[in-house]
C-alpha cells in the first residue's frame, strides 16, 4: 500500500475555522463525446442521423404520469443505422444531483431492449451552483475526440458514495420516449 | 521515449457511478480498452450474485429462505460472508452485515469443496451493502491488472462512486465536501485502495449501531478495497481509527472534522 497526502488540506483544517475555509474547487472528469457515446451504444452502426423530435402534449403528459417524473417534449435522438436499416436510437440527456451534474447517454434497439448506459462528463459543483444555467453551459462540448488521451489528468475523487438514482431515473425516461415514439410510428 | 496516455470509463453500476481506467503506453491504447470491458464483466458478476434486491441473487435467495434452509452459495458471496463474519467477531458483532435482524442467525460452513449459507431464524436478513462493492471494486480491478500485467509502465484502476482501489499510477484523489459541494486534493495513491463513508447529521447514509457522537465522516486506506470499505463502517461505529481490526489488516484511518477533511 502506497499513498501521501497532500499536506495543504490539512492545514487549511488546523488553521481555519470553518467559516474561513475556501470554497472547495469544481471536480469534472470528461469521459466520451456524444459522437464516441452513440458508438459505444451501436458500435455495428455505419451511420448516425440526429433529428429532433416532438412528444404529443397528450402523450408526454401521459408519460409523465405513468413513470412519476417530468418529462419535456422536444428530444434529440441520435438514429443508428446500418445501410438503410435502423437499428435503434441513442439519446444524451443530463440530469442533476445535490452538487453534481451528470451527462449520459442511453439507448435502445428497434426491438426495445436497452443498451449500455454510458456516463459522457462527471462534474461536481461547490454550492448550488449547480443549478445555475452559467455553470451548466460551461462544460458542453468539451470532450475531445480522441481514444486515449496524453497526459496525467486522472484525478479521482472519494467520498460518500454518490447515488446514482437520478441516472437511473434519467434512463428510465430515455427508454420510455423512445417507445413512446416507436410506438408512434416516428422512429424510422 | 514512449508516450503514455490514459483511457477512463465511467458507467452506472453497483448503485452508484463506477469508473474504470488504465494509464498505458500509447501502442496498448486497444488492448487497454479491451481491458477495461473485462473489468466491467467481472464487476457486473459480483454484482448479481451480491444484491439484496435482486429475488436470484445469493443474498436475495437467503432473505426469501425459510428457517433451517442451507443455500449453495457462489464463491464471491462466500468470501464477503467469510470476511463479514470475521469482521463480526473482531468488533463485538458491531459489525453486522443482517443489521440488526440476527447477527448470528447466519453462517458460512463448507460441505465438500462447496460454501453452504445456513439460516438459522426466519427474520434475519442480510444486506452486504457495508463490503460488497469493495470487494467488487477488488475484482474489477484485479481482472483489469491481470490483463495489463505484461504491459509495461501500465497503471489502472476502478472506482466505485468513492471506493478505489489503484496500481502502477500516482492517482491524485480528490475528497468530496459532503455539505457544501465540490472536492479538494486530499491524497496521491498510487498501490492500494481508499474508501470514505459520512455518517454525520444531514448524510445520506445511515448506520445501525452507531453511537450518536462517534467517528462520523471516515476515510480508509487499505491494501484491498474490500477491507478499506467495510473499516469505514468500523471506524465509524467504534470512533476507533486504531480498532485492532483496522491494525491487523495495515489500514490507515481518518476521521474527518465536521467542517470537511482534516
Amino acid at each position: 500500500m502506497t499513498w501521501r497526502r497532500i499536506p495543504v488540506s490539512v492545514s487549511w483544517a488546523l488553521v481555519a475555522p470553518a467559516a474561513a475555509l475556501p470554497a472547495a474547487p469544481a471536480f469534472a472528469v470528461e469521459y466520451l463525446t456524444a459522437e464516441q457515446a452513440q458508438a459505444a451504444l451501436f458500435p455495428e452502426a455505419q451511420s448516425f442521423e440526429v433529428r429532433e423530435f416532438t412528444l404529443a402534449e397528450p402523450a408526454r403528459q401521459s408519460l409523465q404520469a405513468r413513470l412519476g417524473l417530468p418529462v419535456r417534449s422536444r428530444w434529440v435522438l441520435r438514429l443508428a443505422r446500418r445501410g438503410d436499416e435502423l437499428l435503434g436510437a441513442a439519446v444524451v440527456d443530463d440530469v442533476i444531483g445535490k452538487f453534481d451534474r451528470i451527462t449520459f447517454a442511453a439507448g435502445a434497439g428497434t426491438d426495445g431492449a436497452l443498451r449500455q448506459v454510458e456516463i459522457l462528463a462527471y462534474r461536481e459543483s461547490h454550492g448550488q451552483e449547480v443549478r445555475l444555467k452559467k455553470w451548466r453551459e460551461q462544460f458542453a462540448g468539451k470532450a475531445d475526440g480522441s481514444p486515449l488521451r496524453v497526459g496525467d489528468d486522472i484525478a479521482n475523487i472519494s467520498g460518500a458514495t454518490l447515488s446514482c438514482q437520478h441516472v437511473t431515473d434519467g434512463v428510465r425516461r430515455i427508454a420510455a420516449v423512445l417507445a413512446a415514439l416507436r410506438g408512434s410510428g416516428a422512429l424510422r | 521515449m514512449t508516450a503514455f496516455g490514459f483511457i477512463r470509463r465511467a458507467r452506472p453500476a453497483l448503485g452508484t457511478l463506477v469508473e474504470i481506467g488504465a494509464r498505458v503506453p500509447a501502442p496498448a491504447a486497444r488492448e487497454a480498452a479491451a481491458a477495461l470491458e473485462e473489468a466491467w464483466d467481472a464487476l457486473a458478476a459480483v454484482e448479481r450474485e451480491l444484491s439484496a434486491f435482486d429475488p436470484e441473487s445469493d443474498v436475495g435467495r437467503f432473505n426469501a429462505a425459510p428457517e433451517g434452509e442451507a443455500l449453495a452459495i457462489a464463491d464471491h458471496t462466500a468470501a464477503v460472508l467469510r470476511a463479514a463474519a470475521d469482521l463480526a467477531r473482531e468488533t463485538g458483532w458491531l459489525f453486522d452485515v443482517s443489521q440488526g435482524t440476527g447477527a448470528g442467525a447466519w453462517s458460512v460452513a463448507d460441505a465438500g469443496g462447496a460454501a453452504l449459507l445456513h439460516k438459522r431464524s426466519a427474520s434475519v436478513r442480510l444486506d452486504l451493502g457495508g463490503i460488497a462493492k469493495g470487494y467488487a471494486v477488488d475484482r474489477a480491478f484485479e481482472a483489469l491488472a491481470a490483463r495489463l500485467d505484461h504491459v509495461d509502465g501500465a497503471g489502472c484502476w476502478v472506482n466505485a462512486g468513492g471506493d478505489l482501489r489503484v496500481a502502477g499510477v500516482e492517482l491524485p484523489v480528490f475528497l468530496r465536501d459532503e455539505r457544501g459541494g465540490g472536492a479538494r486534493p486530499w491524497m496521491v495513491l498510487s498501490d492500494g485502495a481508499l474508501a470514505t463513508s459520512d455518517y454525520g447529521p444531514g448524510a445520506r447514509a445511515r448506520l445501525a449501531g452507531a453511537p450518536e457522537g462517534r467517528g462520523r465522516h471516515v476515510s480508509v486506506a487499505a491494501p484491498r478495497c474490500m477491507w478499506s470499505d467495510a473499516l469505514t463502517k468500523v471506524v465509524a461505529i467504534t470512533g476507533r481509527v486504531d480498532h485492532p481490526a483496522v491494525v491487523l489488516r495495515r489500514a490507515v484511518a481518518w476521521v474527518h472534522a465536521e467542517a470537511g477533511p482534516c
